[in-house]
């Protein structure tokens, strides 16, 4: 038997048989939404804060190698 | 024991149908999910590492498997968190539910009880079963969403937006309201004054 979500299908109008992994579903979400989804914490009562308590950082890994590379190259100039 | 398909079969059958329900309701990626499945994740690494006793490699399917479970019950309780506090906001404000639900205000109220009901009793069931059966609350969960879900189709976007330009208008009325009747006090007040205690002192 194949898997049922309680919404999303439904809200979405998609089956999710043509999904097979969270990969995908971000990229449909992606796609429908036009942009990237956003990690979020999600503050909740109901469930325990586990592994990680410390508050999120947003990195551009590639804004900042680029921009340590340029400081590299000006500094050497 | 857990086996490394069983532990796949469950990701699929039911983390990313509880995945795809949180993230298409909240349209973002929650947190919390990224973290079990990277404690699973470095379990299956475990699994596969060839300096690893084939007993512990069991326990490191057991152990990925928990966290799976884990994050699959979260993304519900999540969801139901969310549901509760969009729910709680129209139920406990009396303008919204009366004008703002396509439905009866008696049914609306009913069912948000239920609501609440059924969500109490799959904690219940949650807490109960930790450790042995934790799947066991899974399917009422489940019901809750569905019944979250079909009290939220009954709120009216448009008519919560309407709401609060009429809520703007009532409370200006009313600041204006309360201004006129001041100032009116304030000139009955002077009167009486110029009336009444002068009126005395000048006899």
């Amino acid at each position: 038997m194949g898997a049922k979500t309680v919404i999303f299908e439904k809200k979405y109008g998609v089956d999710l048989r043509d999904f097979r992994t969270t990969e995908q579903i971000d990229e449909y979400m992606k796609d429908k939404l036009g942009r990237d989804l956003e990690v979020k914490r999600i503050e909740s009562g109901v469930v325990t804060h586990r592994g990680n308590v410390f508050p999120l950082r947003h990195y551009d890994i590639e804004k900042l190698c680029d921009n340590a590379l340029r400081c590299g190259a000006a500094n050497k100039g | 024991m857990a086996t490394i398909d069983d532990l796949f079969k469950f990701y699929r059958d039911e983390c990313v149908p509880a995945y795809a329900d949180l993230v298409g309701y909240i349209v973002d990626k929650p947190a919390q999910f990224l973290t079990e499945i990277e404690n699973a994740f470095a379990h299956v690494a475990q699994y596969f590492n060839p300096e690893v006793e084939p007993i512990d490699k069991e326990a490191n399917i057991a152990k990925a498997k928990d966290h799976l479970i884990r994050v699959t019950l979260d993304s519900y309780k999540l969801l139901w968190s969310q549901m509760d506090n969009s729910l709680t906001e129209v139920y406990g404000d009396d303008f919204k539910r009366v004008h703002c639900v396509n439905e009866a205000e008696e049914k609306f109220v009913s069912k948000y009880h239920e609501f609440k009901k059924k969500a109490q009793e799959a904690r219940e069931l949650e807490i109960r079963y930790v450790g042995v059966e934790p799947l066991k609350a899974l399917d009422s969960y489940k019901e809750v969403i569905r019944l979250g879900n079909e009290l939220i189709s009954k709120i009216d976007p448009n008519k919560i937006e309407n709401s609060k330009n009429v809520l703007r208008v009532v409370s200006f009325k009313r600041s204006l309201i309360e201004l006129v009747i001041s100032f009116f006090g304030g000139a009955l007040a002077t009167l009486f004054v110029a009336f009444f205690i002068l009126g005395v002192h000048c006899q």
